[in-house]
């Protein structure tokens, strides 16, 4: 069988007749997604945003701005399930989350949660298959290039403060797995649909249950009325509509944790043995100039974070990588899971570059030049592929 | 086997055929399927190429169509992508 599918997967590799790949590596749809937004995101700004499908909704690379936080309305979409009907908003206070795995387990509504604790985190949420649009073997999925990515803020109160409210970690416990709230259809087992993803306890004291996103109740798009936020891991993670939290010993049966969201070598199929998509790595990536400008003095920008520790240092190049400048980060410091904007000043003379940046953290962890495949195309970090080609006049 | 077979094995598959059925996921004008689960196939116009990509490897919560032959394979990538006017109906 595995052979079989490798056959299968080395036809398609071949067949190359929707995408062509541009010198830089970056494969480029021919066919134009649908520009419609659907209507659950009808109140997102259009001209902002790619909208891959109704559950894919990427922001446009010339979007990202210089801020150090993305507002809502331009923050990429990715729902493996359709979202429950909006109706789970009508009475926020009322939901309900159930906490296990605890001594004392029991059920909270999010009013309870509220008198309990706040703090604010502001984090890089990346699509997990962010930069997929970057790997040559052309895995299945969305091919986002940079968009799939925003650095918000998230209020909420701490995870660690619940648990410890309701008499700790019961004893045996190795992961914390959040239940999604989507309404599954009949027909179908539910664990191959059912959104509930588990990641190690040490991550225990970073989570939140968040209802606040950019200081706003969290809107239905981005997993309101409640959202468990795991800093520093990709967007996967972060369950939406979250329903349930249990402190476990195993990770979740669902497929989506089980043999989806895995780190398998190109021709394979993920299962419980390849390293599970947690973390995210060092990254950056310019957002200006994208176009063509003008000689003289060129303001380079971008972002870069460093996953689960601070990004340290960034540097750009405008011939591809040959020589490197270092960045000047600017903005607020809003911690280590977001992302700084960054700025390097280029006195560039008429002619063709190339604008690739280079993140480095404080752990000393540089980006690579190019990311190791992995069959889904996952993690993407490699510096090179994401830059920007523009001709300055 | 004329274009017209294809397309009446792919839709066969499309709605019945496949299991689990697609119809349970996803919404298709021409096979009168209202699924909401995964993306709404009329607007999002896939390729056969990207059809047969999320058949074959799976995609997001989507697993891999182990069970189908490579004629059936072909004819519901040609057939999805047919209907729903995709610019490339064809590997």
């Amino acid at each position: 069988m595995g052979d079989f599918k490798i056959g299968r997967r080395s036809l398609l590799a071949g067949s190359g007749a929707i995408l062509s790949v541009m010198a830089s590596g970056v494969r480029v749809q021919a066919q134009e997604s649908v520009t419609a937004l659907p209507d659950y995101v009808s109140w997102k700004d259009a001209d902002a945003l790619i909208v891959h499908s109704n559950s894919t909704i990427e922001m446009e690379r010339s979007a990202f701005g210089t801020s150090a936080f993305t507002p809502e309305d331009r923050l990429y979409v990715r729902n493996n399930v359709a979202p429950p009907p909006a109706s789970i908003l009508d009475d926020r206070d009322a939901w309900e989350v159930s906490i296990d795995g605890v001594a004392e387990p029991r059920s909270l509504t999010l009013a309870e949660l509220k008198t309990m604790g706040i703090t604010t985190v502001a984090m890089v949420l990346q699509c997990s298959g962010n930069g997929r649009a970057y790997f040559e073997h052309e895995p299945s999925g969305t091919p986002w290039q940079v968009g799939a990515a925003g650095c918000v803020m998230w209020t909420g109160v701490p995870l660690r403060v619940v648990v410890d409210a309701l008499g700790g970690v019961a004893e045996g416990m190795e992961y914390v797995t959040g239940t999604g709230g989507e309404t599954l259809p009949e027909g179908l087992d539910p664990l191959t649909l059912l959104v509930e993803r588990s990641v190690p306890l040490d991550a225990l004291d970073d989570i939140l249950l968040a209802w606040e996103l950019n200081g706003e109740p969290i809107s239905l798009a981005h997993g309101g009325p409640l959202r468990m936020v795991v800093p520093g891991f990709t967007g996967v993670n972060s369950v939406k509509y979250v329903t349930k939290v249990a402190m476990t010993a195993e990770q979740s049966p669902a497929l989506i944790q089980q043999t989806r969201y895995r780190l398998q070598p190109v021709g394979e199929e993920g299962g419980p043995d390849h390293p599970s998509v947690w973390q995210m790595s060092v990254k950056s990536w310019i957002t200006g100039p994208l176009d063509a400008t003008q000689a003289g003095r060129v303001q380079v920008t971008g972002v870069a974070f460093g996953g689960t520790t601070n990004v340290a240092s960034v540097e750009v190049s405008a011939d591809d990588g040959q020589t490197w400048s270092t960045a000047e980060f600017i903005g607020p410091d809003l911690g280590k899971f977001a992302w700084r904007p960054f700025v390097a000043q280029m006195d560039l003379q008429p002619g063709m570059y190339r604008l690739v940046s280079r993140a480095t953290d404080a752990d000393g962890n540089q980006q690579p030049e190019q990311t190791e495949p992995n069959d889904p195309g996952y993690n993407h970090n490699g510096w090179r592929a994401p830059g920007i080609e523009i001709e300055v006049a | 086997e004329t274009d017209s077979a294809r397309i009446d094995m792919g839709k066969a598959l499309f709605t019945q055929g496949a299991e689990p059925s697609c119809s349970i996921c996803h919404t298709l004008a021409d096979a009168e399927t209202m699924g909401e689960i995964g993306p709404n196939l009329d607007t999002m116009r896939p390729d056969y190429d990207r059809v047969m990509r999320a058949l074959v490897n799976g995609v997001g919560p989507m697993t891999p169509y182990d069970s189908l032959t490579d004629e059936e394979l072909d004819a519901l990538s040609h057939y999805v992508a047919s209907a729903t006017k995709a610019d490339n109906v064809e590997p």
